[in-house]
């Protein structure tokens, strides 16, 4: 008896699921496409808009602004440097735009294969 | 049986259709999210840095919503955050330019990376502004005292000594199975408030003072969840769904004296006082 109650609802449920679940994995796969072609589309995109960004930019390592060191367990807090000396002193933002450039796409390059 | 299966489906479609806990959380590293144009999205990652800028900010937590809002389950109004620290970049040229870097957990894109993973990324403030659905963000300012604790802890091996790589939308704050971008936020604000690098102790800590967010979610959807996306994983929640948002993580920093100012920033307007309902 619950089982021939319970059928139909399976049926059915398993049917929706699979409906619903095509469009919600579909954005899933959206976003996978595109990450893999961010380099080419957002460059392209870019150059089309006519916004000037800088890519290749590199921030400078925090270790390098202030010195911390951490010990067993322990983050100790030892920031050196000026930084924080102009306690709320508006900061200077430069004019511009940059962007992350995604990791270069090496797969199926072998070591000593000629690229 | 017909009338049987048209209301099962019914039923069904109700539990897995609309807003679901899939879109509570969205660490989602998908740059353009085609809301913003480039021009709109270089101008308001301005303005986010501007905003920061003239509080003297040196690290801040930005919010922005990785999905329509509309498709938000109820009380969650943004899903991907990160720390904006103030930090200088080096360009090709060798110049060297003042600004804001982006530190984010990203989930994995399904290609290089499996969506059930994430990363530690770091990227700069268009990158973080083209990815956004609506027109504003909201930024928590963490107190002069808490943003060196937290530059402290950004700067250390322990920022990626507390990251998780098994990610689910809606990872559960008290548990350390699994993370996302706001859970680890708060992991990285416990480390630093607390002092401690030490994994285990920080979860229990929040497990005992840390509020989270409960996801409205009916046991249907719960139980057909996993198959609406690989990446809402709930094995870590014995009861109710809950997880890190802007909304608690904004009340746990309130509460505690973490936070000296919420703003939610508009593009093109003036940052306003943000205040929770």
């Amino acid at each position: 008896m619950t089982n021939r109650l319970m059928t139909p609802f399976c049926f059915a449920s398993v049917m929706a699921a699979i409906l619903f679940a095509e469009g919600a994995l579909a954005d899933s796969f959206q976003n996978a496409s595109t990450a893999s072609k961010d380099s080419a589309e957002a460059s392209a995109r870019l150059a089309a808009s006519g916004v000037q960004v800088t890519m290749g930019a590199v921030a400078v390592p925090l270790a390098a602004v202030g010195a911390v060191t951490q010990g067993a367990g322990e983050v100790a807090l030892t920031i050196s440097g000026g930084l924080w000396d102009a306690a709320n002193e508006p900061l200077e933002v430069s004019g511009e735009v940059l962007t992350a450039l995604p990791p270069p796409d090496l797969t199926g390059t072998e070591d000593g294969e000629e690229r | 049986m017909l009338r049987g299966m048209i209301c099962a489906a019914f039923v069904a479609t109700l539990a897995i259709g609309g807003p679901g806990p899939a879109a509570a959380q969205d660490s989602s590293g998908a740059a353009a999210a085609d809301h913003l144009t480039a021009e709109e999205a270089r101008a308001f990652s301005k303005e986010i840095e501007q905003t920061l800028a003239a509080r003297g900010a040196v690290v801040a937590i930005v919010f922005r919503a990785g999905r329509p809002r509309e498709d938000l389950p109820e009380g969650f109004a943004y899903t991907h955050g990160a720390f904006w620290v103030y930090q200088p970049a080096r360009l090709p040229d060798g110049r060297e330019v003042k600004g804001y870097a982006v530190h984010n957990l990203y989930s994995g894109d399904g290609d290089s990376l499996p969506v059930t993973k994430s990363k530690l990324v770091q990227d700069f403030p268009f990158d973080f502004a083209a990815g956004s659905h609506e027109d504003d963000v909201a930024i928590i300012v963490p107190t002069r005292e808490v943003q060196q604790r937290l530059y402290g802890v950004i700067a250390s091996p322990a920022y990626s000594a507390l990251h998780v790589d098994e990610y689910s939308l809606v990872s559960n704050p008290a548990d350390a199975r699994y993370q996302n971008c706001n859970e680890f936020m708060l992991d990285v604000l416990a480390a630093a408030v607390w002092e401690t690098a030490d994994y285990a102790q920080i979860k229990v800590n929040l497990a005992a003072s840390f509020r989270p967010s409960r996801v409205k979610a009916g046991g249907l959807k719960r139980l057909f969840a996993p198959l609406m996306d690989a990446r809402l994983r709930t094995g870590d929640h014995d009861g109710p769904v809950e997880t890190v948002t802007f909304e608690s993580l904004t009340a746990f920093m309130q509460t505690h004296g973490y936070a000296q100012e919420v703003l939610q920033l508009e593009t093109g307007g003036a940052a306003a006082a943000f205040t929770l309902p």
